[in-house]
């Protein structure tokens, strides 16, 4: 290609590439979206895009973030983490199966219709309609009918007796009509809650502006904002400048000293209901031997990781339920750090380290995990304390559908995860119950037990809370001496949040309800905010 | 030349179908399940079975090719299995911000590259070359997701001239385009010192300078006209990378481009969208490279007899 | 800084970064491996000339350790690009006819197809090992240099030497072999330290969209990728492996410039 002779010259080519410049740079100059009107918004930072808006599909934690503000759930949990009254204004039951709800008096959906019995009714028989594939349809197994004696009054007939009925419904009322606009309800969602959707720009932001009508009273400013920024540097550099109210817990524990001596800024923390643990796949020759799953239990040192790596983010865990939780029970085994202890237990699993504290290893394992850093973090430091005992732990992250891919399919020996916003304690059978391998449940690390299959059964048929705890505090028992998990921490919520914004609450299950009661003061007279941090 | 244009583009047509299947084949390879990322745990093997009839995967890999290939013959692309829209859509609003950032950063690129080559060619052996050089260098060594949060603290929190991120104007897409363009100015501008040099110790420049032309004009007109060709080749080969190279960028600095679109379908194994997307970065580097072979050969009318 | 000037830099660089990468364990202050988790993002000091990482590890001994992954991923993924393309390249330039076509088609889509993208896709479905990164960047690391080869092998054909070792009855691969290829070298070899250059900063993007190298292994684009969130108040964690992975890359270029000017004499001055 170097060997271009010489053209004889007519037309310049200069001028059109100045002129292609000149069009490339007016045309740039009129696109992009327009800036935010400066003011009365409140912005919140987010890790990734919502991923739906209509609240019978979602399942991941940054939809269901968003969509509270968009709907209202019949019952829903308090910053207490205790069941309260929402739409509903009475919740009775006449009998084990029958649960009466009157709904509140007045509630208007965004577009100006009345709620009536009919909207929560077509809401849960739509989730149980096999034709919208709703991932909540399994909570609702043992709902046989629903009816609506009245415009205010819907009665829900159960099948048997399910005390985790409470969670199941805590779903967003949709109306009735979202029917008739089918899958295009997800792209202009209305509901009754204290903010209307605006727009959704994926990848950059979604807009609610706020429902004057809403029943609690309309919110103290005009528009709620959650923009969409993956690159955690970015999150941080937006909310020190000012283009950010406020981010929860999308931040490295790291940053946060940072943050605290920021004047603008002000630190929230609160101990959350996420539970990280590790999983073993009990099906594996190796981890199959509960010798050998203890001696992990006791090699795994979460002192120096709370403290290092989390920054006192997280509190140790004994059961997958937090300390304070009406069913978790006093005096199960905590696995303190014990090395001795966990090289006997190797030797008598029958795995002799061939050459003491050499570079040779008893056996060697792989632990799976997504690609979040910190989590690749964590595992490293596992690694590293399992080689003290002779077990090679190789470490590998993977992309998150192959990563999920492997967990459900049974292809790995162990793996970590966070389950989010533990509350009703039935997410025990979902976990640990035979019947609930995968794909049915997520029993991933195929742990079969029948007294824990019964225990769990019993308790999800006792609704009254006194002796079903009884029963959890078994299973409790019988888990934590048999380990399908080792139970690593239970996270700390944590939100930095601009001094303007006040009335925010962080709530243990990470919801960000509470800005909608919340109110941002004007901006103070600074021309340039960000001045002032150096 | 109209012969010439109708060759190019027919053979663009078994270039596109490669793109098309080979694509396919890589989404049908990768392991994880589209239904179990929508679905999640919860949901039972027949409710699985189900949207799987619906969504057409439960049919033989042939047959599924077969209809995918037959779509695209009508210029569909398909629905985005993971929230139902058209693939077609979902590109289109991509399109512009993708277009923004691609040809601002093609434009910052040339606007170094060119003034920084012209120097080093002038002045071939000096320091100004060898600092222009380096520069060039230095630029296509650093990683974009390293150098993009650096010029953020510099430019918007320290000087605070500009957005940290965000699209939101014109101003937010300089620290974008900077960043992706910075590798490709090193490459242009390399280029356009080697070809200078080729060109300017040729005859015809000399008798253009004894027929008492200015050195500038000599330059501008005759030189650069004639260096410009290889440029334009390179330029239509970097463009595809540059469309799926903005990925990283995108991610930086929230930019809801192509890029980030591609990566999101990867992630949740929405297998149309992926295909879509590659195959609409594959369609903008073709349709790039015979824009540039016309250029070719209206700039050079012998290219057209080859 | 020409022709020469830039060889003797480039290689100078190199060639320290090489024996940095075979002597890590001479070199590294530390071990690379070890955690002290107390020690957290210790900035530089005494002990530790680079500062601590994010565990406590020396980062002065995981860059020297690093520059044995970056460039063995570097150069594993350009040998493997140049061997396929060499032979990829000289059947359709030696071959020609419908050979020649159907290899050029296949190039054309390769060409069009967005190696990044290729790139995540295979790591996605293979186990992140050093070996599988290299595949995944070879896997469209190859097209360039087939093009380049069968373009060279195309204007070789002809040359009279070849006819000739045509004539006395030696065999295509011979021909390839003795007389073909070593006379396409130089081109190839200018082309494959660019290509170098590209590798070691395509891997550090595979480890920014973590399908890059995996923990504990130190890559350079791996420290940079799990360093970045450190940024704001850790610098040092990126600055030092991203110093040493610019200045390879560099040196990697330059030294590409000064072969190639050394090389095509055309623009020798």
């Amino acid at each position: 290609m170097n060997e271009i002779p010489s053209i004889p010259q007519k037309r310049s080519f200069v001028r059109p590439l100045a002129a292609a410049l000149a069009a490339a740079w007016l045309f740039l100059a009129g696109c992009g979206s327009d800036p935010l009107p400066p003011g009365r918004n409140v912005i919140v930072g987010i890790e990734s895009n919502p991923t739906q808006f209509d609240p019978r599909l979602s399942q991941d934690a940054v939809s269901s973030q968003v969509q509270r503000f968009l709907f209202n759930r019949l019952i829903s949990r308090d910053e207490n983490d205790r069941i309260k009254l929402e739409l509903a204004e009475s919740w009775e039951r006449p009998s084990p199966t029958v649960h009466r709800f009157r709904l509140r008096r007045g509630v208007r959906f965004h577009d100006g219709t009345v709620l009536t019995s009919a909207d929560v009714k077509y809401t849960f028989d739509s989730i149980r309609d096999p034709a919208l594939a709703s991932p909540r349809a399994a909570g609702l197994r043992e709902l046989d009918r629903i009816e609506t004696p009245a415009p205010d009054e819907v009665v829900f007939y159960l099948k048997e007796p399910s005390a985790a009925f409470a969670e199941s419904i805590m779903v967003g009322i949709v109306p009735r009509n979202a029917k008739k606009t089918g899958a295009a309800f997800g792209e202009r969602p209305i509901g009754t809650g204290p903010f209307r959707f605006r727009r959704f720009e994926p990848d950059e932001r979604v807009e609610l502006d706020a429902f004057p009508e809403h029943f609690g009273g309309a919110p103290s400013y005009d528009r709620l904002v959650f923009r969409v920024l993956p690159e955690e540097t970015v999150r941080i550099l937006e909310l020190e400048s000012g283009g950010l109210h406020m981010i929860q817990n999308a931040f490295s524990p790291d940053i946060l000293p940072r943050l605290r001596k920021n004047p603008r800024l002000q630190i929230h923390r609160r101990a959350g209901t996420n539970f990280t643990y590790l999983g073993f796949n009990l099906a594996d020759p190796i981890l199959s031997r509960l010798k050998v799953r203890r001696a992990i239990a006791h090699t795994i040192d979460r002192g120096p990781i709370i403290r290092y790596i989390l920054k006192g983010l997280a509190t140790p865990a004994d059961s997958l339920l937090p300390r304070d939780h009406w069913a978790h029970t006093g005096g199960l085994p905590r696995y303190r750090h014990d090395p001795a202890l966990a090289r006997k237990l190797l030797d008598e699993a029958g795995f002799p380290d061939p050459d003491g504290p050499g570079p040779q290893v008893r056996f060697s394992l792989v632990f799976k995990t997504s690609q979040n850093e910190l989590r690749r973090r964590v595992a490293t430091v596992i690694s590293d304390q399992l080689r003290q005992v002779g077990i090679h732990l190789r470490v590998r992250a993977y992309e998150w559908g192959t990563f999920f891919g492997d967990i459900r399919s049974g292809n790995f020996q162990l793996y970590s995860l966070t389950w989010v916003g533990i509350s009703d304690p039935d997410i025990y059978r979902y976990i640990f119950h035979s019947r609930f391998f995968p794909p049915a449940g997520a029993n991933r690390g195929r742990y079969r037990n029948e007294k824990i299959d019964s225990l769990l059964d019993a308790a999800r048929r006792v609704p009254e809370t006194a002796p079903r705890a009884v029963l959890y505090h078994e299973v409790q028992r019988i888990l934590g001496a048999e380990l399908p998990y080792v139970n690593l921490w239970h996270v700390v919520n944590v939100a930095a949040i601009d001094r303007r914004l006040t009335g925010y609450r962080v709530y243990p299950n990470e919801d960000l309800i509470s800005l909608a009661g919340a109110s941002l003061a004007p901006a103070m007279k600074s021309s340039s905010p960000e001045k002032s941090r150096r | 030349m109209r012969r010439y244009l109708l060759r190019r583009i027919v053979l663009l047509i078994p270039v596109l179908w490669g793109v098309a299947t080979l694509v396919f084949a890589v989404t049908n390879i990768i392991p994880g399940d589209p239904v179990d990322l929508m679905l999640g745990e919860t949901a039972r093997p027949a409710q699985r079975e189900e949207l799987r009839k619906a969504l057409g995967l439960d049919r033989p890999l042939l047959v599924q090719y077969g209809s995918y290939l037959g779509g695209l013959l009508k210029g569909d692309l398909g629905t985005s299995i993971h929230n139902n829209r058209p693939v077609a859509k979902l590109l289109a609003e991509r399109i512009p911000a993708s277009a923004e950032l691609t040809i601002a950063a093609l434009a910052i690129a040339l606007a170094i590259a060119l003034p920084l080559g012209i120097v080093a060619a002038r002045r071939a052996g000096s320091l100004v070359d060898m600092g222009a050089s380096a520069l060039a260098v230095l630029g296509a060594s650093i990683p974009v997701f390293w150098l993009g949060p650096l010029l953020i603290i510099f430019f918007s929190i320290d000087l605070g001239w500009l957005p940290v991120s965000g699209r939101t104007g014109v101003l937010s897409l300089v620290l974008p385009a900077v960043t992706l363009g910075t590798a490709l100015s090193a490459i242009l501008m390399r280029l356009t010192r080697s070809s200078l040099l080729e060109v300017l110790p040729q005859d015809y420049l000399s008798t253009a300078r004894a027929k008492g032309l200015t050195e500038r004009k000599v330059l501008w007109l005759h030189a650069l006209r004639n260096a410009c060709l290889p440029l334009i080749t390179i330029l239509s080969l970097q463009l595809g990378a540059l469309l799926s190279g903005a990925i990283i960028t995108e991610t930086v600095f929230a930019w809801p481009g192509v890029g980030r679109l591609t990566i999101q379908a990867i992630s949740a194994r929405d297998y149309p969208l992926v295909q879509g997307c590659v195959l609409f970065i594959a369609f903008v580097y073709v349709a790039g490279n015979l824009l540039a072979d016309i250029a070719y050969a209206w700039l050079d009318p012998r290219v057209r007899y080859n | 800084m020409r022709g020469n000037a830039s060889i003797r830099f480039g290689a100078v660089i190199i060639v320290i970064m090489v024996i940095a990468a075979v002597a890590a364990p001479i070199f590294a202050p530390q071990d690379p491996y070890t955690q002290t988790l107390s020690e957290g993002l210790a900035p530089p000091g005494a002990d530790h000339p680079f500062g601590q990482d994010k565990l406590g590890r020396d980062i002065a001994s995981r860059v020297i350790y690093g520059a044995r992954i970056s460039l063995m991923v570097g150069f594993a993924a350009v040998l493997v690009s140049v061997l396929v393309g060499l032979i990829v390249g000289s059947i359709a330039g030696y071959a020609g006819g419908l050979w020649d076509e159907g290899i050029m088609r296949v190039t054309d889509v390769f060409l069009a197809f967005p190696g990044i993208l290729l790139a995540i896709a295979l790591m996605s479905v293979l186990e992140p090992r050093v070996g599988n990164v290299v595949l995944s960047l070879s896997a469209f690391g190859w097209v360039g240099y087939a093009r380049l080869v069968r373009g060279q092998v195309l204007t070789m054909r002809e040359r009279d030497f070849v006819s000739a070792a045509h004539a006395s009855g030696a065999g295509p691969v011979r021909i390839i072999a003795r007389h073909i290829l070593v006379n396409i070298l130089s081109p190839v070899i200018v082309e494959a330290s660019f290509g170098m250059a590209g590798a070691i900063v395509a891997e550090a993007g595979l480890s920014f969209l973590g399908l890059g190298v995996q923990a504990p292994e130190p890559s350079w684009g791996a420290m940079l990728a799990d360093g970045r969130n450190f940024l704001l108040v850790a610098p040092h964690l990126t600055l030092f492996p991203g110093i040493a992975l610019a200045l390879t890359v560099m040196s990697l270029n330059i030294l590409g410039d000064g072969l190639r000017d050394w090389l095509d004499p055309a623009q020798k001055r």
